[in-house]
């Protein structure tokens, strides 16, 4: 079986048994607890979670990821079910127990999906199926609203739990049937042979500033989507009243929230990604909770506090997942199953608590009401936007330090090249406009001679506009190519070298109008005939290029790719990389 | 850029003088383009042979009227191409995709491109041309 398909199935049974234990644990809290008490518990919950993932951590020193991936959703599904078993004689402290339990179970499940998918998608292939992977975790969303709505009112809240263990206790089997499918033997033995530990896992979070600045964005977001949480099941809780009708209520809404997140991610997230890039899809999430919390501000009622939570659950789980799943791509496995871990279990967590604690000082000591909460948020929402800023920034940083240690030969040259700095200035005249000279080759050899070391920053500004049609008009040829090559019976032989040709002399295009944004190494790893290699060149030119290069390059380099692996791409010539010759590396240089 | 318009038969002939450079002169252009084909003329012969250079503008103009009269069913062709610009067509690779002749007098007279109201395999279609436009009038 495919492992999209597999993939799929466990986000969507993920999803499912944590929208199921959700709705239970919040009605049966709300049942018994008050709004206020319920910001407790999240503090718990962070506290109890913090000690589960240093568990976990540990034990995986001694179990390979594989076991831990099989035995953690059966420990979490057999508690949830003497939960559920021992509901009945617990009494009211089972509200707080099953509030936590579930709360745990929730952050350490998300975590598992992730780390199976580095351990079985190329970034490539996680750029191709982010939409199909999101579809998973909302499907499940829906599913999981469904089972809630229908089952809540007949069963009764206590009923869900069971539900909810018997959906995690079925990932193990995903999991065991997508390892069997990978590629690598089975035997494999632990990544990390570090001791593992909750201070491991926040030192890599912390060496890394790609991951402290997914870590920040992972905190801002969890903070503000808890306080829009809490707002929206007190106002719930006030508009209705018993468990079980709130429970129902509560699996309604994930069902049709669902609905409109797997609308959303099939239809808007691929284009939004595609279109604009990572930076704008991840500021679509904050900007439409801002409007929420502004509505419940001014309003207070019951369908504002819906919009607010619709268009988070909404955005969250399309647009600003898909987005924030691919800013992890660029690391490396370890980094991700540690990181990604630490963020999602502890990071969330704290984001979860620290959201908790600001709701319980702006009602204990500002006298606040939680229809007031937006006076939090909405400065919260600003930091948010903040750091999704910084975190595509990083991103791009990490995709390039990856680029620079996969060739290193390419590593940026801070000397001023001779090409374009020694030579007189009609010399420098004269080759400038061998950039638009009609012969292939010789524009090719022309770039590679500007493009030996740094440009000189006022040549360039001089002949920008030169630079800047070249650029256009390179790029218009490699649409007319590859609309050639895509056509039936067009002969991918006769016109590959042509389009790698074409695809570096954009890329030193690039770097002589931005030497900063497009260093050298990315024309080399652009056609290192390395696939991961191009992925991660193309991924920094996705975040990096401004429309409308963005849009129009991309769309090429996708329909050249797709193109290169019908036509079998791994013929392509490797003109650089680690064991290339001297001279090779010489001649990309810059 | 100044665009003199001369009608010879059934062909219109636009005289183009000046750099193509810029939105406004290729607005110009694509205004001029659009009106006739609107008026149902089948045959436009841009002649270039004063045009010393352009830019992405310029090119998007002339994809767009390319494109514009394709689409009505009809051709444009262009004539008397300088150096730079047959260069820049070189380079886009839509010297395969344009009609080029030496002189309006052969552009008039040429015969009709086998592909002309139907594109054959190879050939960029209206979408890609479309698409390759917008590019350049953003760029």
């Amino acid at each position: 079986m495919a492992p999209g398909v597999l993939l799929f199935t466990h986000l969507f049974l993920t999803a499912a048994s944590a929208v199921v234990g959700k709705a239970a644990r919040d009605a049966i809290f709300l049942g018994h607890f008050t709004p206020l008490q319920m910001t407790g518990v999240d503090l718990a919950t962070m506290a109890v979670v913090a000690m589960v993932v240093g568990l976990q951590l540990r034990v995986r020193v001694r179990l390979p990821v594989r076991r831990v991936l099989l035995l953690a959703p059966l420990c979490l599904a057999a508690g949830e079910a003497a939960l559920w078993l021992g509901l009945s004689t617990l009494g009211p402290r089972a509200g707080w127990m099953v509030y936590v339990w579930v709360g745990v179970q929730a952050s350490i499940m998300a975590a598992h999906t992730s780390v199976l998918a580095g351990r079985v998608l190329s970034l490539r292939q996680a750029r191709q199926m982010c939409g199909w992977l999101g579809a998973g975790a909302i499907g499940g969303w829906i599913g999981g609203g469904l089972i809630a709505r229908l089952l809540a009112p007949r069963l009764g809240a206590a009923s869900l739990l069971l539900v909810s263990a018997l959906l995690t206790a079925a990932c193990p089997v995903i999991v065991a049937v997508l390892w069997r499918a990978r590629d690598e033997p089975p035997g494999e033995t632990p990544l990390v042979c570090r001791a593992g530990s909750l201070r491991t896992s926040a030192s890599v979070v912390w060496r890394s500033p790609h991951l402290r600045s997914l870590s920040v964005l992972a905190f801002v977001s969890a903070a503000v989507t808890t306080i829009a949480g809490l707002q929206f099941k007190v106002i719930a809780s006030q508009s209705m009243s018993g468990t079980d009708h709130l429970a129902a209520a509560f699996g309604s809404f994930s069902f049709y929230a669902g609905l409109a997140a797997l609308a959303t991610q099939l239809l808007v997230t691929p284009r939004v990604i595609g279109r604009f890039g990572l930076g704008p899809a991840l500021a679509i999430a904050p900007a439409a909770l801002a409007a929420g919390s502004g509505a419940v501000l001014w309003s207070g009622t019951l369908a504002a506090a819906m919009f607010m939570k619709g268009s988070d659950q909404v955005l969250r789980y399309s647009v600003d997942r898909a987005a924030t799943e691919l800013l992890y791509r660029p690391l490396p496995a370890r980094d991700v199953f540690e990181g990604k871990t630490f963020i999602d279990a502890i990071v969330c967590r704290c984001g979860d608590a620290a959201g908790a604690l600001l709701a319980l000082l702006a009602a204990a000591v500002l006298h606040l009401g939680f229809s007031s909460l937006g006076v939090v948020t909405i400065p919260l929402l600003l930091v948010w936007l903040l750091a999704a800023r910084a975190a595509t920034r990083a991103y791009r940083v990490q995709l390039l330090d990856g680029l620079v240690h996969e060739l290193p030969c390419a590593a940026p040259a801070q000397s001023t090249g001779p090409a374009f700095a020694h030579r007189s200035r009609r010399g420098a005249k004269v080759v400038t406009r061998g950039i638009l000279d009609p012969d292939p080759g010789t524009r090719l050899r022309v770039l590679r001679t500007l493009t030996t070391g740094r440009p000189n920053r006022s040549r360039v500004r001089r002949s920008s506009s030169m630079l800047t049609t070249a650029l256009a008009a390179e790029s218009v040829g490699l649409a007319v190519l590859v609309d050639a090559v895509s056509s039936p019976g067009a002969s991918w032989a006769e016109h590959r070298e042509e389009g790698i040709d074409a695809i570096e002399r954009i890329s030193r295009l690039l770097f002589l109008l931005s030497p900063e944004r497009y260093p050298g190494c990315l024309a080399l790893a652009i056609r290192s005939g390395d696939l991961s290699t191009e992925a991660r060149a193309q991924a920094y030119l996705d975040t990096t290029l401004a429309s409308p290069h963005r849009q129009f390059l991309m769309s090429l380099l996708d329909r050249w790719a797709l193109a290169a692996a019908a036509n079998g791409g791994a013929t392509r010539p490797r003109l650089c990389s680690r064991r290339a010759s001297p001279s090779l590396r010489e001649c990309g240089r810059g | 850029m100044r665009i003199s318009e001369r009608q010879l038969g059934d062909v219109v002939v636009l005289d183009l003088s000046g750099p193509l450079y810029g939105w406004e002169a290729a607005g110009a252009m694509e205004d001029t383009i659009r009106r006739y084909c609107r008026s149902g003329t089948q045959t436009i012969v841009v002649n270039l042979a004063r045009v010393r250079s352009m830019d992405c503008g310029g090119l998007g103009a002339l994809v767009d009227g390319f494109n514009t009269m394709r689409a009505a069913g009809g051709e444009m062709r262009l004539a008397a191409v300088t150096k730079r610009i047959n260069d820049l067509l070189v380079i886009t690779r839509l010297l395969t995709v344009f009609d080029t002749f030496d002189s309006v007098e052969q552009a008039i007279e040429g015969p009709m491109p086998e592909y002309c109201g139907v594109p054959e395999a190879g050939q960029l279609s209206v979408k890609s041309l479309g698409t390759i436009h917008a590019f350049l009038r953003q760029v």
